[in-house]
């Protein structure tokens, strides 16, 4: 039986150098888990002290260690893959080279064209495989670093940060990110992403101060703006159009 | 006193990775200072000064600053021990990458931009070659599969180096550098000839320095 990846964070300090309260916390693979907060609260601290499996050695002081998973694979640092809102491409290639380059570097065997095909599932837009990085939107290029990770680098940790405005589909996305054995942290400001997680982690002062699991409750209000969502892309689909919203 | 060369092209980010590398040792309780080697007098050593430490600029003037690295080695050392320096930087952006300024018993870090060309790994082949450390900057801009692509090209070249990604302005990452950086050996004096790579046969204007009086 495969082993369950495993990451499990050790209390460090918030941004007065004070202890943080939770002792330790382990999140498994097949989990989504949220990390909210306001501006400034430490959110993309966290989420750095994960992408490095940090030893103390941050400025959070946090201990993050990840199990059940191939050793050499966190070795090489590339077990934990994340997804920022600063990010961009900047090689000089088109999405097919980039593909097949990024195939080659980790002796997979994915096919391009499932890969594009995510991509553009997720993004709108559609992209060719022949078209130079450059020249790919924002949300195509946030919707192919998405689909690149998840099936050629096949991460068993993924960290994205505000997905919301990364202008890709959310719930094409959420759906696409969660597989077994895989383990999802999404950095967010949005109810519905924080809401279909499992559990949310709220932090503030650079501290994580609670975690609260996704209640019964709670789904009920997923439901509710779930169904406001679609009628704001109703109304957004017939603004495009010239249609009247009266 | 341990000593490290850290060589790259200009703008990867050699010295805001050297700055975060010093408070590191100064935690340590190591007295450091960055010896730098620049192609003009462009004062860039005011960067560590105003950060509390010692540190001396060097103008090559007519010659690459790769070269006048090799040849102001000895002034460097005299210049460090003067100090009571526990370890010594030479900082040196090279101008055409066709030698390498390490030296066999220091350690040598080379740094590249996570933002350069793919081909750039290939292009500086001597000091990615030669050196025992590789640090990959500015790589929270890039996307994850750009870092692998460019980590697999620079471990092409050079098997055994460490890459360490490092984010200049934060200094994230730069603690597992650090570690390596206070576990090399004190050198001597002595020490600090041979070099790691012969030099090119062919010399061009730069490397011989014309007009500066500099002898080869």
């Amino acid at each position: 039986m495969p082993k369950m990846t495993t990451m499990k964070i050790e209390a460090g300090t918030d941004k007065s150098g004070a202890a943080e309260s939770y002792g330790a916390l382990s999140f498994h693979g097949g989990q989504v888990v949220a990390i909210c907060g306001p501006t400034g609260s430490g959110k993309t601290r966290l989420l750095s002290d994960m992408e490095r499996l940090s030893q103390g050695d941050s400025p959070t002081r946090r201990k993050v260690s990840l199990t059940g998973v191939d050793e050499k694979l966190v070795e090489s640092g590339f077990a934990v893959g994340r997804i920022s809102q600063t990010m961009q491409f900047f090689l000089d290639l088109s999405v097919d080279q980039f593909i097949e380059m990024h195939v080659a570097a980790r002796s997979a065997n994915t096919d391009k064209s499932a890969v594009i095909k995510a991509a553009n599932n997720l993004a709108g837009e559609p992209m060719s495989g022949s078209q130079p990085l450059a020249t790919l939107s924002g949300g195509q290029a946030r919707a192919l670093m998405v689909a690149d990770l998840v099936l050629v680098a096949n991460a068993p940790v993924l960290l994205i940060d505000e997905i919301e405005n990364a202008g890709i589909d959310r719930h094409a996305a959420l759906e696409f990110l969660v597989k077994e054995n895989r383990l999802v942290f999404l950095a967010t400001h949005d109810p519905l992403i924080a809401l279909r997680a499992h559990k949310r982690l709220i932090l503030g002062e650079g501290a994580i101060k609670q975690v609260i699991e996704t209640s019964p409750g709670e789904l009920q209000t997923a439901a509710k703006l779930e169904a406001t969502e679609r009628e704001v892309k109703e109304l957004r689909r017939r603004l495009r159009y010239g249609e009247s919203l009266g | 006193m341990k000593v490290v060369i850290v060589a790259g092209g200009q703008g990867v980010g050699k010295t805001a990775v050297l700055l975060h590398l010093l408070r590191h040792a100064q935690k340590a309780g190591l007295k450091a200072g960055v010896f730098k080697i620049d192609a003009l007098d462009a004062g860039d050593e005011l960067v560590f000064i105003q950060a509390g430490f010692a540190a001396k600029g060097h103008s090559a003037k007519d010659v690459c600053p790769d070269h006048e690295a090799m040849v102001s080695l000895g002034r460097a050392w005299d210049w460090a021990e003067d100090l009571g320096l526990d370890l010594l930087c030479i900082e040196t952006a090279g101008l055409c990458h066709r030698c390498s300024p390490f030296l066999k018993r220091a350690l040598a870090i080379c740094v590249v931009s996570g933002l350069a060309h793919l081909g750039t790994p290939e292009s500086m082949r001597p000091i990615v070659e030669a050196s025992d450390l590789i640090v990959l900057t500015k790589t929270s801009l890039i996307s994850p599969t750009e870092r692998h692509i460019f980590t697999a090209k620079l471990r092409a070249i050079q098997p055994q180096g460490r890459v360490f990604n490092v984010d200049g302005l934060t200094g994230e990452g730069v603690g597992d550098l650090a570690a390596m950086v206070l576990d090399s050996r004190d050198i001597r004096f002595m020490d600090i000839e041979p070099l790691r790579v012969t030099l090119p046969m062919g010399y061009c204007h730069f490397c011989q320095g014309i007009g500066s009086g500099h002898e080869r």
